[in-house]
């Protein structure tokens, strides 16, 4: 029987709004409890392997060699095109922005990178797995930016451990207090001149680490993940096109399987959201409204619990756009900072150079990550110039013909020159917290709408003088470390990118402990209206410098075990 | 064996017939005379009667005249010339930066590139020998014996396209280079001389 389903009159006990990494979490908690369940998911229904239509081509089988036409891109994909992942292999799986207007504030940017389809971004993310630490969720307590975190890392460790065992991610043990450890594969391995820096780096510079990155591949899988019909990832690093052998985790390759196998699993597809049904009576959310996709009829659906996972900015858009007497602006706003304090990281600073010598080294396969320097700045210092701190994350890498292209040189020497690699080089790249700041704010555009009907998104959002600060440490302390470390022909540089493409927006429903200055509590539930919880990006209160993924998943699987004990004793 | 001697064959005929046809293009043979047009010829031919490559087929230029790609047939073959494995003009390269330049560059890059075939061709490049045209190239690129570095850069721009034509093309990627296309995982140490090559397999294009 098919999972699919269009029209329904059920009561489910659970709606997951959204299917990728945070949705595909919550239906496979939800079902594995044994509740009924109901995905609904705005775009088209992306089958496992079946439609990962640009998998495994080479680049000689696109007629444009994986670039995308140019009348394609000013059409439909201005913004899209922004990501570092967008290509002709890639395209079908990010939005299209002719469709998915937005505004900006005057003199401000953010680009807005959108999947709108079953798996959502869990087809295009990166991969890193980060744990919090407490050092992340004291910071907003101790220097008093944004509000505390109602949770501490002794909260979320257990669902970590589970959400780690399940999805695989490969990584090393470090016993490291700003970067807890976790139920880890074999590391992807450093090469040799990585293994070099590493060492060279941290005599130099006592207190900094450079490790294996960690990330969600199968290095070597295990037997429940041989089970979840994933294989060992083929080191291929082409992920964003889909995996046939579920070497990276995403929801077609890992919970949608494990979420559909239980048989209480419903998806709705090409179902946009455009609010909540809210019950005043109650005061318990019924169901949702949507819109179809394809011919913009309405449909409504109705359970016991919401569970919205439709992305940072798509599920904050919903709660906005569910007004009623009792909330007038925005449900489960009564606090009145639904929208503000909206975050992303910061990639605004790099430092590079050339290792010299290893002319025999070389490696073999497309490594799907690199190594990564965890933030060094987690304790507090009023002597630094900024608060907070940033991760560095980077690779050795040989040049090959793309960087030998551009050395003079005609004919045979040339073109026997750029058979061989030429030298190494190595680079380290900031991933810098961002401070909530009240004033980031998103809102509903008071007259523009989309093609749904539904109010488009206003962004107002940019980095502060923390932000640049820190970038400008991050620049010269890069420069600094691949200085001592030996490498030559170095160079860094600081960049002024406007946040959103470092694709981590997070808060604008953060949690609190108050319910007067903040929308969610300490498990992901509303303040206001307790059948309501929200559990993606939407929820932090702070960004830390860890990628974000992690801590969605662990805290979805935490917010949905929560909800389904409380739903089983009424107390919903 | 047999079929392979055939297809060959039946490659080179295709090969001649399709560059006569851009040749019959280009009004008078000005542009591309007989020593040029003899040795252009013989050395994509002397490929493809060992590398498996297909023959170009008809193609019909979307940016530049027939007689400016005839003239890029020949540049492209001068910056990466067949060796022990085929050449850019083996792998159709002009053509694919025709179409590139059409589809995915702005009218600036457009106008630029045919600046300088045009600058080129003030030259006589097509009259020249294979010595002198490499000479030619090569005082572009360095901008120096009358050259500037407004030349040096659009020639950059078109050196780029050509690398990029020609290391995406099946023989570029595959033969010039070494090629991965599964893997099978990552090892962080091997040596080079065992693996040979630059991999031509690469996650970003």
């Amino acid at each position: 029987m098919s999972i699919y389903i269009e029209q329904s009159d059920e009561l489910f006990d659970a709606i997951v709004v959204g299917s990728g990494i945070s949705g595909g979490w919550a239906a496979k908690a939800f079902t594995e409890r044994g509740l009924k369940t109901l995905m609904i998911e705005r775009g088209r229904v992306v089958e496992h392997r079946k439609d990962y239509t640009g998998e495994g081509k080479a680049p000689w089988e696109f007629q444009h060699r994986t670039k995308v036409d140019n009348l394609l891109v000013q059409q439909q994909h201005q913004v899209q095109q922004q990501c570092y992942a967008f290509n002709d292999a890639t395209k079908q799986f990010f939005g299209n922005d002719r469709d998915l207007p937005y505004s900006t504030e005057k003199g401000t940017q953010f680009s807005w990178i959108r999947a709108n389809q079953l798996g959502g971004k869990s087809l295009l993310w990166h991969r890193y797995s980060y744990r919090f630490s407490d050092f992340d969720f004291n910071a907003n307590k101790l220097d008093g930016h944004g509000n505390d975190w109602p949770i501490r890392y002794k909260d979320l460790a257990p669902w970590y451990q589970k959400v780690e065992h399940h999805v695989g991610i490969c990584g090393s043990q470090e016993n490291l207090p700003q970067l807890p450890d976790g139920d880890f594969l074999p590391p992807f391995e450093m090469n040799e001149p990585e293994k070099a820096l590493k060492k060279a780096i941290e005599s130099h510079f006592p207190g900094r680490h450079l490790i294996n990155a960690r990330s969600a591949h199968l290095t070597k899988p295990a037997k429940h993940h041989l089970e979840q019909g994933r294989t060992q990832c083929m080191a291929r690093n082409e992920c964003q096109k889909g995996c046939s052998f579920g070497g990276y985790f995403s929801t077609q390759s890992s919970t949608l399987p494990d979420a559909s196998a239980t048989g209480l699993l419903k998806v709705a597809t090409n179902s946009v959201v455009h609010s909540l049904i809210y019950d005043a009576k109650t005061n318990r959310v019924k169901g949702v409204r949507v819109i179809d996709n394809v011919n913009l009829t309405s449909r409504e659906y109705f359970g016991k619990v919401v569970f919205l996972c439709a992305s940072t900015l798509g599920s904050t858009q919903i709660l906005l756009n569910s007004t009623s007497k009792h909330f007038p602006n925005g449900l489960a706003n009564s606090s009145g900072v639904l929208g503000r304090y909206l975050m992303d990281h910061n990639y605004n600073a790099g430092a590079w150079g050339t290792i010299d010598g290893y002319e025999d080294e070389y490696y073999s396969g497309r490594r799907p990550c690199g190594i990564y320097m965890p933030n060094f700045n987690y304790r507090p210092d009023s002597k630094r110039k900024f608060v907070r701190g940033y991760a560095m994350a980077g690779k050795a890498y040989r040049e090959g013909w793309k960087q030998l292209q551009h050395t003079d040189g005609i004919g045979v020497e040339f073109k026997n020159r750029l058979r061989q690699p030429g030298r190494w080089k190595f680079g380290l790249y900031a991933q810098g917290e961002m401070l909530p700041r009240f004033d980031n704010q998103v809102s509903l555009h008071p007259t523009l709408k989309d093609k749904w009907g539904i109010p488009q998104l206003h962004i107002d959002c940019t980095f502060s003088a923390n932000e640049t600060d820190m970038m400008s440490d991050a620049a010269e302390q890069g420069h600094l470390m691949l200085t001592k470390a030996g490498l030559t022909d170095i160079q860094s540089e600081v960049t002024r990118d406007p946040p959103g493409l470092a694709i981590h927006e997070l808060g604008s429903a953060r949690m609190g402990r108050d319910a007067k200055d903040s929308v969610l509590n300490g498990f992901n539930q509303s303040h206001d209206v307790p059948n309501l919880f929200v559990t993606d990006g939407a929820s932090f209160c702070s960004t830390a410098t860890q990628n974000p993924s992690l801590t969605i998943m662990a805290m979805t699987l935490r917010a949905a075990d929560f909800a389904a004990k409380a739903l089983k004793n009424k107390q919903l | 064996m047999k079929s392979t001697n055939k297809e060959t064959e039946q490659s080179r005929r295709q090969f001649i017939s399709g560059m006569a046809a851009t040749f019959a293009a280009t009004a008078s043979a000005t542009l591309l005379s007989g020593h040029a047009m003899a040795s252009v010829v013989d050395r994509a031919l002397a490929f493809y009667a060992d590398s498996g490559t297909t023959p170009p087929n008809s193609y019909t230029p979307k940016l530049f005249s027939p007689v400016q790609l005839a003239l890029l047939a020949q540049v492209v073959d001068v910056v990466i010339p067949p060796t022990d494995t085929p050449g850019a003009l083996a792998v159709n390269c002009h053509r694919f930066i025709d179409d590139q330049l059409f589809h995915c560059y702005d009218q600036t890059t457009q106008r630029m590139m045919l600046d300088l075939l045009a600058l080129i061709n003030k030259h006589g490049f097509s009259r020249l020998s294979s010595v002198r045209q490499t000479q030619l190239l090569s005082n572009i690129e360095q901008a120096k014996n009358g050259f500037s570095a407004t030349h040096r850069s659009q020639f950059k721009q078109l050196k780029a396209l050509i690398c990029f034509g020609y290391y995406t093309s099946r023989a570029g990627a595959t033969q010039e280079l070494k090629y991965q296309a599964i893997p099978n995982g990552y090892q962080g140490s091997v040596p080079l001389s065992e693996v040979g090559r630059s991999w031509g397999s690469i996650a970003y294009y």
